[in-house]
């Protein structure tokens, strides 16, 4: 269950932008960008930094495909992604070399070198696969096995007979 | 009798011109003024023109006074045939039959597009453009539009021949996207002739909000 929760960090981000009926703002920085008027397509590119509530995605290059509705519907990030989300429980995190999001299909692909974080607990792989919408997860090692290390949270009194 | 009458009026009227003259100076009534030699209009010549005489002039190319023309429009095609018009409040227009210069002041500028539905407009308070280069320089409160974002800055350079067009000091670039609307700051950016996208950097901070409430 603690595994669960700890992969619910794309989830959540995901649910910025695509589920709530109006998604809290985005700001972004980065060092350079490019904008197509005509496809809605911007391009981060260095020291890019974008937040969305308590969620932050750090990486070198995004790209964020805008529908003429206004929806964004392909986030593709790349070189060293870290995605980070403040909750009461912790920080959580999420690394990989390269994150693909459909908000349309609900969907969250991160690749190379995955990395799960929340409080003690921990999850390596090569490929994440999430179904948002489902909240299905299928965290594959590619050419090396999934690795986990878990953390029993501190309980105080006594162990039941 | 009537010969005494001429003769007496004769007498009157010789005495009535000598009572009217009797006070007259020469100088009091009629005079012919001499020819008086006056200095020679001055004409301020614009920068261009100066440097220009300072670095030489070929003997093909005439020097000329700057003119002043009030609310002008010029019109020309680009590269590719397409239209564009200035127009100003007043143009200061000054330089060589090979080449002019214009300093404009109040000026708005349409780029037009038949592939697109909406003029790429200018505006500016103040711009030069010189025909030689096709190079239009605007300065102050420059935005440059189209159907879909607004982008501001300090200063921005456009090529009409070639539509690039740049610029620095500060660029801030508004827009709306169907339920997205944002703003974008950087140090500048630039549009390369033929491309469709715009570059910013120079540190680019971006800010968008989505209102599907209200869109949808």
């Amino acid at each position: 269950m603690k595994l669960h929760h700890g992969l619910l960090l794309g989830m959540v981000w995901a649910s910025g932008v695509h589920a709530a009926a109006n998604p809290a703002p985005v700001d972004f920085t980065s060092q350079n960008m490019t904008y197509d008027p005509k496809t809605g397509e911007v391009t981060l590119v260095g020291a890019v930094n974008v937040t969305q509530g308590t969620l932050n995605l750090t990486c070198g290059s995004l790209v964020m495909s805008v529908d003429k509705k206004g929806d964004i519907s392909t986030m593709t990030a790349t070189s060293n992604v870290v995605f980070t989300r403040q909750s009461p429980n912790g920080t959580e995190v999420a690394r990989g070399s390269k994150a693909v999001y459909q908000p349309a299909a609900g969907m969250l692909n991160l690749t190379g070198g995955v990395t799960l974080t929340r409080g003690g607990n921990t999850l390596t792989g090569e490929v994440l696969n999430y179904n948002l919408e489902a909240g299905q997860m299928n965290l594959s090692g590619g050419r090396t096995a999934v690795k986990g290390r878990f953390t029993p949270a501190a309980t105080s009194g006594t162990t039941a007979p | 009798m009537r010969r005494k009458l001429v003769i007496l009026l004769l007498v009157l009227a010789a005495a009535l011109t000598v009572f009217m003259f009797s006070g007259m100076q020469d100088d009091r009534y009629f005079h012919i003024a001499a020819p008086v030699q006056q200095e020679p209009v001055k004409t301020e010549l614009s920068p261009q023109i100066d440097a220009m005489v300072a670095g030489g002039i070929s003997a093909t190319q005439t020097l000329s006074a700057s003119t002043v023309l009030v609310e002008p429009r010029y019109t020309g095609l680009d590269d590719q045939g397409r239209e564009w018009e200035i127009t100003a409040d007043k143009a200061d227009q000054s330089g060589t039959t090979s080449e002019t210069v214009m300093l404009l002041t109040n000026l708005y500028g349409h780029l037009k597009d038949p592939t697109k539905k909406a003029d790429i407009t200018l505006h500016a308070d103040n711009g030069d453009y010189a025909t030689v280069t096709q190079l239009l320089n605007l300065n102050g409160n420059v935005m440059v539009s189209d159907s879909s974002v607004v982008l501001t800055a300090p200063q921005v350079n456009a090529q009409l021949a070639t539509r690039e067009v740049s610029g620095s000091g500060g660029v801030v670039l508004t827009g709306q996207r169907g339920a997205m609307s944002g703003t974008i700051k950087a140090a500048w950016f630039h549009l390369p002739a033929g491309a469709t996208k715009v570059k910013l950097g120079g540190g680019v901070k971006g800010h968008l909000e989505f209102n599907k409430g209200k869109n949808r």
